[in-house]
């Protein structure tokens, strides 16, 4: 969080370094949360960028206090719903281009992981946006429930199930239960 | 069976990597709008600068406040007045000398199968050679349009070989590179710590939340002793010691030539663009490593098509399957996969036996058995549009795994229920291919 301090003054001040290692620092995480609600890669692409813009253009406005990442997760969401509500484009899969981050030694481990992740995207795929907007938020933007509710004017209870409702979708299409 | 549990694990352990395109694309259109958002502040500070350090105290004042920074600064990061520290900048300028190294990798999991410790060799960013405790060796060689790895295992005299046809040319992920690039403004010092009677110097760099390295650096040497690579999110640490720069190695350790008196099993794996085509079984089976079966025409088969497409679960590469159309309007899709690996398909006999054939021949449920078919039958849809129309895909749809006794394993997805009469028949009609 320091650092992220650090990098939002130098930022403002125009150093473009900072702006470089707030985007290796991120870059990756919010096209992770972007695919997550958008499915397409060139549409999370978009979005992460739009993101990027808009944050050098209100950088002055930003305050350099609390957690920068909830703050970018729930800025990355906002765009991805808007995105979609624009495009109405049915959901799509993860496409041919994208790389996921592994250790993996082999391609053949490199290829089961693909996998993995990919009926992960499918599922996530299936739910509605603010069942998916609770578990990449809370997942990945490891935001709490109470905050998620405090930015999204929902119960904390609501949230809850949402994410609740989501994980059992999710679980139940991975085992091949039927889902209504 | 996933719980919800493993589901949040899973999905905190997913990562995707940027590309380089989207890199250049942001920061070009970021850099563009800092400019236009700066000039005004940035001239402003500027000529507040240059007033303050026109007036003669302020300038004497300044130096020494300049001074007393550049004291605390070494002693906060540990280096000493003497000049005996290391910086981050003379690390880089030292290891750039090299391109070829040799260290000892330990992978410690905190979960998951355990990963072989090994010598790792490499000798530049898409040759390596990989010595494992088990005795197998790895000769990786990714330098040319189709890479190669060769798999020795000299106790058993036995060698896998396998080719990437158009996957390459590819360069390593390797960290010892990765580490080379830490810049040193977010390099932070670490201190001192003694090892076998010498003293290192510690660095430690995050450039994200999945990765956390810190370096080992001997002060003579100016390069690295150790390096420890934390995965936080993958509950994974990688272990680097043992270092050797500038190794010496005979040159045919890095050959992929296999040597004389090794049983050879080579796998090809097509990575280049794949054009949608139909295709006879007998070019499956010669592009294929295994065995390949096809069904017979049986009575409620109105067609039976055998077609190469992309592979809708990979990156590139594509996939042989063979289309059957049913007289109840049922479209069935036969996967006829690459090779089995153990080590993927552990996950296989784990499922339940939905059908005990004669012949030995079983069928399996599958996993991910909606996803797996809708992907295929997307796949196809988008392939060939005229053989399966996409939108027509059903809810019903499910995906089933066909284990013939000599362990090849057949996808079988199906739009539509299969009739409780046909699967026994249609398992039955699988003829073998033979080779050419």
């Amino acid at each position: 969080m320091r650092e992220d301090r650090r990098l939002i003054r130098a930022m403002r001040r125009g150093s473009r370094a900072a702006l470089e290692r707030l985007y290796e620092k991120y870059a990756g995480f919010l096209l992770t949360v972007a695919l997550a609600l958008c499915h397409r890669l060139d549409v999370a692409e978009d979005v992460v960028h739009d993101f990027f813009v808009s944050f050098v253009q209100s950088a002055e406005k930003l305050k350099a206090r609390g957690n920068l990442k909830a703050y970018m997760a729930i800025c990355v969401a906002n765009l991805a719903r808007d995105r979609l509500r624009r495009e109405r484009r049915g959901p799509g899969y993860l496409d041919d281009d994208i790389e996921i981050e592994s250790d993996a030694a082999s391609p053949e481990q490199q290829a089961a992981e693909r996998e993995q992740a990919l009926a992960l995207n499918w599922a996530l795929s299936q739910l509605p946006f603010e069942q998916k907007e609770a578990i990449v938020l809370h997942v990945h933007g490891r935001m709490k429930f109470t905050q998620i509710a405090r930015q999204r004017g929902r119960s904390v209870n609501t949230v809850r199930s949402q994410y609740r409702y989501g994980l059992q979708k999710i679980s139940a299409l991975l085992n091949h239960e039927v889902v209504s | 069976m996933k719980s919800p549990e493993d589901i949040e694990k899973q999905l905190a352990n997913t990562h995707i990597r940027p590309r380089d395109a989207l890199r250049r694309r942001v920061l070009q259109d970021a850099f563009g709008v800092q400019a236009e958002t700066q000039r005004p502040a940035a001239e402003s500070s500027g000529s507040l600068w240059r007033t303050i350090m026109n007036r003669k105290m302020t300038r004497y004042a300044a130096a020494a406040a300049i001074l007393l920074a550049a004291v605390l600064t070494i002693q906060q990061l540990g280096g000493n007045l003497d000049g005996t520290s290391v910086a981050w900048a003379q690390v880089v300028e030292q290891m750039n000398h090299y391109t070829r190294y040799k260290c000892r990798q330990r992978v410690v999991r905190e979960e998951g199968p355990n990963v072989p410790t090994m010598i790792v060799y490499h000798l530049n960013l898409s040759q390596r050679r990989q010595e494992v405790e088990d005795g197998t060796i790895h000769v990786i060689d990714m330098r040319s349009e189709d890479p190669i790895t060769l798999e020795l295992d000299p106790a058993k005299k036995k060698a896998v070989l396998t080719r990437l046809i158009g996957f390459g040319p590819k360069k390593d992920p390797d960290i010892v590179d990765m580490v080379k690039r830490f810049d040193q403004a977010s390099t932070e010092r670490l201190g001192t710590k003694e090892q076998d009677g010498k003293t290192l110097y510690g660095f430690h760099h995050a450039p994200n939340e999945h990765n956390d390295f810190t370096v080992w650096v001997d002060p003579e040497t100016k390069l690295p002793v150790e390096i420890e690579l934390k995965h936080p999110t993958a509950h994974q640490t990688i272990f680097m010691d043992q270092f050797e720069f500038d190794f010496d190695l005979d040159a045919s350790a890095f050959s992929t030539e296999v040597p004389e008196g090794y049983e050879v099993k080579t796998i090809t794996r097509d990575c280049r663009p794949v054009e949608p085509k139909v295709v006879t079984p007998e070019t499956v089976r010669r592009e294929l490593s295994h065995t390949v079966y096809t069904p017979a025409k049986l009575p409620w088969m109105e067609s039976v098509t055998t077609l190469q497409m992309p592979d809708p679960l990979a990156p590139r590469g594509k996939v042989f399957v063979t289309l059957v159309q049913t007289d109840d309007g049922n479209t069935l899709l036969i996967v006829h996969g690459e090779d089995y690996s153990d080590e993927i398909m552990i996950w296989l006999a784990q499922q339940e036996v939905v059908l005990e054939a004669p012949g030995g021949r079983t069928v399996r449920a599958h996993p991910r058995s909606v996803m797996y078919a809708q992907l295929f039958f997307e796949g196809l849809g988008k392939a060939m549009p005229d053989l399966f129309d996409a939108t027509t895909l059903s809810e019903a749809r499910s995906t089933q795994m066909i284990v013939m006794p000599d362990g090849v394993v057949l996808g079988l997805c199906a739009n539509l229920s299969i009739a409780e009469a046909r699967l026994p028949e249609l398992v039955a009609s699988l003829q073998e291919i033979p080779a050419p």
